[in-house]
């Protein structure tokens, strides 16, 4: 049977809904890109690894934005649920109680998890916050060590915090979570240095933890929708021979190889500016 | 009578074969005897008949050719499936080594050339099967399309890409009458509209799993959809009502055994019971829905999901303090018991028609 005219139609409907789509998804992209970029960071191989291994057989190359946060504890660091994301910041992200519930089991909260717009703040005020909590956890441990100079196991953990230091010093991301909002110009206007701060989309999730002495649901900044950066060819070539003069991954002791200029553009896009050497 | 669709000419090309042979039998038995001009006249207008269904639908006149069909079937599936991997796998492969541009170039392209693929098999191939294997080709290039285009420029996720894939599988399912890209665009249009009721209510939409709650719209929209008339695309309604059932009975069957997961401001033990009963109503409901309806497709999920809330409500009451054997014995004996009742529908469905037919 010959193709009727409403199969045509179907046929010139998909053909249009291709179209409409492609145009629709690359003027967004280039709408993304004008203009002055919402965020321009220089950031390191420390907040944007290669990602070692991608699915099978994929031959692209992507990093992945490494970012951490300020726990409440005095010496925590790279938690996830960081100490501004108190209770009544969760209210103001949306987090409601279930109608005729006090907030306190997981079925009681309208939402599990939100999308929200998070702060990442690079090089500033946090990171020294988190070099300065590595420096008293050294401090505690070397009193001890005076009040107990025979316990082998304080000893060893006075090396790691060692080592944590220079970590913070060398390798370790240096992009904290400092904030959230659900009105990603509110934000701009507040953190308006583009050099420092960017605005990304993240979710904000509910998970079982523990509120002073009471078990309850507490906020932890799930994931950031947006922490794997394509590499076009023309950086990857720059990358790839970047990091093969270097003679394996950053680890102890080890400066990074490369830096990348990351522009992040008014959708709160990033894309990769230039990349080149670390320290030129 | 006006045939519209390869299923309704296939039909009546059974239909033409097994008059014959029934006729064969009836002759032999001696019960009827056609004069020899009737039954050339006969013969000669189903010959006829078979031939313009034929040449028009390109349907299967005996039975091997049937089984030929059947292997054609699958083995046009299984290509399909192939096919649709391969390309996929295929730019993974090397799209790294591409420059943005040609990238972007190959991956618009892609889905053009798929549904031009799609038209021209349409056009030249009567039976459908390219038409179907090159659909579902070209709604993979589309996935890919978006999906990468969204990898290359770091684009957030989103629903709405959902809702462009299901919208894309529709389209290629009802020009192309494939089944298999309409149960597609099915789908990811229940995950599209899940993740806006998930969204409506404040929740992420990627969680939209969490509340089984959030499938129920689309559950209702597909049975509705359902109840439009298809006379051209025979198996669609039936599609669409087992999909509205899955998406209505899996939640259902979720949230009587995890209340705590519901939006209802109850106590779990009560939020699990009324999905209890909800699932035991509904699914009886359909059932029964389905026997009047003449929708088999309704009477055997509506069973399945019977059998299933039975069998869950057997695990929570006996399984810990029962001897196995004996748990085991009950669940063989309930299925012997709704075997009888299915039995005492049948033969009542049975006096119905025979009534109607008298």
């Amino acid at each position: 049977m010959k193709p009727t005219w409403p199969t045509y139609l179907l046929f010139a409907l998909g053909f249009a809904l291709l179209a409409a789509v492609n145009v629709l998804v690359l003027s967004r992209v280039e709408d993304n890109r004008k203009g002055t970029p919402d965020g321009l960071l220089w950031l390191t191989e420390r907040e944007l690894p290669v990602i070692d291994r991608l699915e099978m057989e994929n031959s692209g190359m992507a990093l992945r934005l490494v970012w951490r946060s300020l726990g409440s504890g005095e010496t925590e660091v790279s938690n996830r649920q960081p100490a501004w994301l108190t209770t009544e910041k969760l209210h103001q992200l949306g987090f409601r109680p279930a109608v005729g519930a006090s907030s306190g089991q997981s079925g009681q909260w309208e939402a599990m998890a939100r999308e929200v717009f998070l702060v990442l703040e690079f090089n500033g005020p946090a990171y020294l916050d988190a070099m300065r909590r590595a420096e008293q956890a050294l401090e505690k441990e070397e009193e001890a060590i005076r009040a107990n100079p025979g316990d082998k196991s304080l000893q060893a953990s006075r090396q790691q915090t060692k080592k944590r230091i220079r970590a913070e010093e060398l390798t370790l991301s240096r992009l904290f979570a400092i904030d959230a909002g659900t009105d990603p110009r509110q934000l701009r206007n507040r953190y308006s240095n583009p050099g420092r701060f960017i605005v990304v989309q993240g979710v904000i999730r509910l998970v079982a933890g523990s509120e002073g002495n009471r078990e309850s649901m507490v906020g932890a900044i799930d994931s950031v929708s947006i922490d794997t950066i394509h590499v076009p060819l023309e950086h990857r070539r720059t990358i790839e021979a970047l990091v093969q003069q270097g003679k394996g991954p950053p680890g102890e002791g080890k400066t990074p190889r490369y830096a990348v200029h990351l522009a992040y553009g008014r959708r709160l896009e990033p894309w990769i500016v230039t990349v080149r050497p670390f320290g030129e | 009578m006006q045939i519209r669709s390869k299923t309704e000419a296939q039909q009546r090309a059974d239909q033409i074969e097994a008059f014959r042979a029934e006729l064969g039998i009836v002759e032999q038995e001696q019960i009827l005897a056609l004069e020899l001009g009737q039954r050339a006249a006969v013969a000669r207008y189903h010959d006829q008949l078979l031939h313009r269904l034929a040449a028009a639908f390109d349907i299967d006149v005996t039975s091997k050719e049937k089984q030929l069909s059947l292997g054609m079937r699958i083995t046009s599936s299984l290509g399909a499936l192939g096919l649709a991997a391969s390309v996929f796998f295929f730019y993974f492969q090397y799209w790294g080594g591409l420059a943005t541009k040609t990238q972007v170039i190959i991956l618009v392209t892609m889905p053009f050339g798929g549904l031009l693929c799609t038209l021209g098999a349409v056009w030249l191939e009567r039976s459908g099967y390219f038409a179907k294997l090159f659909g579902l080709v070209s709604l993979v290039c589309f996935v890919l399309n978006l999906a990468m285009l969204g990898r290359i420029f770091n684009l957030a996720p989103t629903s709405q890409a959902l809702l462009l894939w299901a919208g894309f599988a529709f389209l290629l399912a009802y020009a192309a009458d494939a089944r298999l890209l309409l149960a597609m665009g099915i789908l990811s249009c229940a995950a599209y509209l899940s993740a806006q009721a998930a969204t409506w209510n404040g929740c992420y939409w990627i969680s939209f799993g969490e509340r089984p709650e959030h499938f129920f719209p689309a559950a209702g929209l597909f049975f509705l959809v359902s109840c439009i008339p298809h006379p051209r695309y025979p198996g669609f309604a039936a599609l669409y009502r087992v999909f509205a059932l899955l998406l209505f009975f899996l939640p259902v069957l979720v949230l009587s055994n995890w209340g705590e997961i519901s939006y209802l401001d109850l106590p779990r033990d009560r939020i699990e019971a009324l999905y209890q009963t909800i699932g035991f109503a509904i699914s009886g409901i359909a059932i029964v829905l389905g026997i009047v309806l003449a929708w088999p497709e309704v009477v055997n999920t509506g069973n399945v999901f019977f059998t299933l809330f039975l069998y869950t409500k057997f695990y929570d009451w006996w399984w810990d303090w029962m001897p196995k054997y004996q748990f085991f014995l009950i669940i063989g004996l309930t299925a012997i018991g709704m075997l009888l009742l299915l039995k005492g529908l049948r033969r009542f469905s049975m006096g119905r028609l025979q009534e109607g037919t008298a």
